[in-house]
């Protein structure tokens, strides 16, 4: 196959079924060369499902795929990569106990283990990567994991390069760099880019052309200038483009509105602390963290931000009682919680927010009736009647007490999660918890947990989204290699800013070229 | 000194057959398939090979007969537990019931009647030498066969392509699917490895260790603590092998010991290296748990040592067979 012609790839009323869901529902697409695509979508729209049909990883039920004027009715992955179509997945798919030069020649052509690392260090050098060559992937950054793929597509030699959601868990100048290879990928020999995102201000930076999915459906094509209004009613549906505009695209005004709630009640800063952290180190079995002190107060949102990795999940975790206290004193409500469990932890009124809502937040085979049961186990009266008032009047959870949790749509999944947080809870710790939600159910979470603190319960959350921290803490931690870099008011502090913190370069020059 | 290498010399008999079916089921775990029949494996191979050896008057056409009957028995659970799906934990419990009784009603007419067995290699120079000779110079082939397959297992997986592709089918199925790597075709392909490797052992019994065929055959059980030994050794071939030979050491050890202190129950060294086996594992895996590694830690020299917990499982294997020390 010549490589040094353009790619033309065409995708043809691409249909996809799981279930009863319609995944994708007759998507029609001309890729062209030279250009970088935006594909944009909230979560569900079917954005994933295309490209993963496109990359070979799942076959489609109508439709084909046209590459350079051959048809295909599906492709595997051997036989994309053999097209020259290759992607990024969002969780990077490899190999975590593996070295990198293993992961970097698993699946390319036959190569000895020295002509591995010497081709690996050559495209680390031009694209301006340190990779490690002999250390298992699982110690390396998310970040040091997606440059390890892409030096892996790049030598594999691909034409049709998709990205999905790549710039999640890394900090704002690790996707620069990224965006940067992405322009010069493009620009070569009119070779594709697909971009899947849910952040418009990344497509608006990057995209020759946006590509909008709502429902399975291909629902708008957009070429600069965008029109981010427009932009987001065609993402999201009239109404819902409205309530999205408030958080994402004016994080600045929501700010304001924070500052203006900080500063109203100034009884706060006064107030005696909840939680007092002194030296306090958490481990758990893979890591440990130095000690940490600082003190948490009633009312406040702490936002806690961090590269993937960065060692703010297990603080997270450690403040939420989950991980073992090492040394030093974990004061809350005047008792020292190290070595106590969970249960201590709950009397004291803790409350933990899984990111990982099925897997750690639920029980996937109980009904959402015995969700209930077990969140609210001193509830003596009729538990029909607790449901209906405060899950599903309250929460809006669907009022089938008998259907099982695994049942649940992610939004339905934080629903319910949030009716068992007990209102009297006095430190609320939440880890991502918009993660995957749509506007809506974004919008629903915040309500609550503001009202929350606004009663006095201290809310301490990750996001991996810095204007979604900006938007919404009074005050900021940041994480970086495992250490506390960061304990600063959220008024006035900018993604920049932040960014630099998370990659450990606050006290240097911002332009100084990145590790 | 005489002692000494003639214990040796037993260690590495008995433990020889224990090695080879450890190896196979690290290979078809590395791989992503548990198989649990291994022990009904070993005495259904057992059985064949001696048949097959006692017909032909050949104990290696037995050996070849036991490897066969081996990867047969792992191909039905190929078929059944991952070609059609069934629960493949449960499938190899029960082949296991299924392959011990049909090893001894088959079986039954060979029961108690001389065979060939694979006999002693003498190596030439190596022999001659005063220790080593008596350790390994006068050795039955299925010694020389555990350390081959060890050296080659190890070579395989750490040094080549397939090897490679093995442990990543193993690590993460999806990535390796992703990449074009025929995951489901190797997992077939290293669940019938495995399956032969325990027909070898099966073999190394009949035809070596407890030569000859009866109930019981002396085998039971030895496909179980394959399986312990498998987890305990990390799934690496050396230490499996290791593992295996440790296991053969306290059982020898126990035949010694019976020796020195007649007035014990004879049945307390038989089962003497159960528990042994146990506290051995619980003293290298201790270093998993996070409360011991705390402890340690404010130790200046301990700390050290405690260093990073060992190796896991596979991928594809994390939760079933190793679930994370708190």
């Amino acid at each position: 196959m010549n490589r040094e012609r353009a790619v033309d790839v065409f995708l043809s009323h691409i249909t996809k079924r799981y279930g009863r869901i319609l995944a994708n529902d007759g998507v029609t697409v001309a890729l062209k060369p030279g250009r970088i695509h935006g594909l944009l979508g909230e979560n569900g729209a079917g954005k994933s499902t295309l490209m993963r049909v496109l990359a070979g990883h799942i076959l489609c039920d109508e439709g084909f795929i046209e590459v350079d004027g051959v048809r295909h009715a599906g492709l595997t992955p051997g036989a994309a990569m053999g097209l020259g179509i290759g992607i990024l997945s969002q969780d990077p798919l490899d190999f975590p106990p593996l070295a990198a030069w293993e992961n970097f020649a698993l699946g390319g052509p036959p190569r000895t283990r020295k002509q591995a690392r010497d081709r690996l260090a050559e495209l680390s050098e031009s694209l301006g990567f340190s990779l490690r060559p002999d250390e298992p992937v699982e110690r390396f950054t998310v970040a040091e994991r997606q440059q390890l793929e892409l030096a892996r597509l790049m030598d594999a030699d691909v034409r049709l390069l998709i990205l999905d959601e790549p710039t999640t868990g890394i900090s704002p100048e690790q996707k620069d760099i990224l965006f940067g290879i992405l322009r010069n990928f493009a620009a070569n020999k009119g070779r594709i880019v697909i971009l899947v995102t849910h952040k418009l201000p990344e497509a608006e930076e990057l995209c020759h052309e946006v590509l909008v999915m709502r429902r399975g459906r291909l629902v708008g094509s957009f070429e600069p200038p965008y029109d981010a209004g427009l932009l987001l009613e065609t993402m999201f549906g009239p109404e819902a483009a409205k309530a999205a505009t408030e958080p994402e695209i004016t994080g600045q005004a929501a700010m304001a509105a924070i500052r203006v709630r900080e500063a109203a009640a100034p009884q706060k800063a006064q107030a005696p602390a909840l939680a007092e952290l002194a030296d306090a180190a958490f481990s758990d079995e893979k890591s440990a963290l130095p000690p940490v002190s600082l003190s948490l107060r009633p009312g406040e949102v702490v936002g806690v931000a961090g590269v993937a990795g960065g060692g703010q999940e297990l603080f997270l975790r450690g403040l939420a009682g989950l991980a073992r206290i090492r040394s030093g004193r974990y004061v809350l409500g005047g008792a020292d919680m190290r070595g106590q469990g969970m249960a201590a932890f709950s009397r004291a009124g803790v409350h933990f927010l899984p990111a990982s809502r099925m897997e750690e937040g639920l029980f996937p085979g109980l009904s959402l009736a015995d969700h209930a049961r077990l969140g609210f186990p001193r509830e003596t009266g009729d538990l029909r009647d607790l449901f209906t008032r405060r899950f599903v009047d309250r929460f809006h959870v669907p009022n089938q007490p008998t259907a099982p949790a695994s049942s649940l749509s992610g939004g339905n999944q934080q629903r319910l999660l949030l009716s068992l947080i007990p209102d009297d809870t006095r430190l609320l710790v939440a880890e991502s918890p918009t993660r995957g939600l749509d506007v809506a159910s974004c919008v629903q979470v915040w309500e609550h947990l503001h009202a929350l603190a606004a009663k006095g319960t201290a809310v301490v959350f990750s996001s991996e989204d810095l204007d979604e921290i900006l938007a919404r803490s009074g005050r900021i931690l940041v994480f970086f290699n495992r250490r506390l870099t960061a304990d600063t008011p959220a008024a006035g502090q900018t993604v920049r800013g932040l960014g630099r913190h998370m990659t450990g370069r606050a006290a240097h020059s911002a332009t100084k070229s990145p590790a | 000194m005489d002692v000494l290498a003639a214990t040796l010399a037993a260690v590495l008999f008995a433990g020889a057959p224990l090695a080879l079916a450890a190896l196979g089921e690290t290979l078809s775990e590395r791989a992503g398939v548990i198989n649990l029949s291994v022990d009904g494996t070993i005495l259904f191979s057992a059985m064949t090979a001696f048949v097959v050896a006692q017909g032909t008057g050949d104990a290696w056409t037995g050996m070849l007969g036991g490897a066969l009957a081996g990867a047969f028995v792992a191909g039905v659970l190929a078929l059944v537990g991952l070609w059609l799906r069934a629960p493949i934990l449960a499938v190899g419990f029960i082949l296991t019931l299924l392959c011990r009784d049909l090893a001894y009603f088959l079986g039954h007419a060979h029961a108690r009647q001389p065979g060939p067995d694979l006999g002693v290699w003498t190596i030439p120079v190596v022999s001659d030498i005063p220790f080593l000779g008596t350790v390994i110079g006068r050795q039955s082939p299925v010694v020389f066969l555990s350390i081959v397959a060890m050296v080659a297992a190890s070579f395989f997986l750490r040094r080549t392509r397939a090897g490679l592709h093995l442990r990543a089918a193993g690590e993460s199925p999806k990535a390796a699917f992703a990449r074009g790597i025929p995951v489901e075709r190797l997992k077939v392909l290293y669940c019938l490895v495995g399956g032969a490797f325990s027909g070898l052992a099966g073999a190394a019994y009949s035809l070596g260790v407890k030569p000859g065929w009866g109930h019981p055959q002396g085998a039971e059980g030895a496909g179980w603590i394959a399986l312990a030994i498998v987890i305990f050794g990390g799934w690496r071939p050396s230490r499996v092998v290791l593992g295996a030979y440790f296991f053969a050491l306290i059982q020898v050890m126990g035949i010694h010991l019976q020796d020195f202190l007649p007035g014990l129950s004879s049945t307390l060294f038989q089962i003497a290296p159960f528990p042994v086996m146990i506290l051995t594992l619980l003293f290298i895996n201790i270093r998993r748990s996070g409360r011991f590694r705390d402890a340690v830690q404010q130790i200046p020299l301990l700390g050290r040592l405690a260093g990073k917990p060992p190796v896991g499982a596979p991928g594809a294997l994390a939760g079933v067979l190793d679930q994370d020390a708190a």
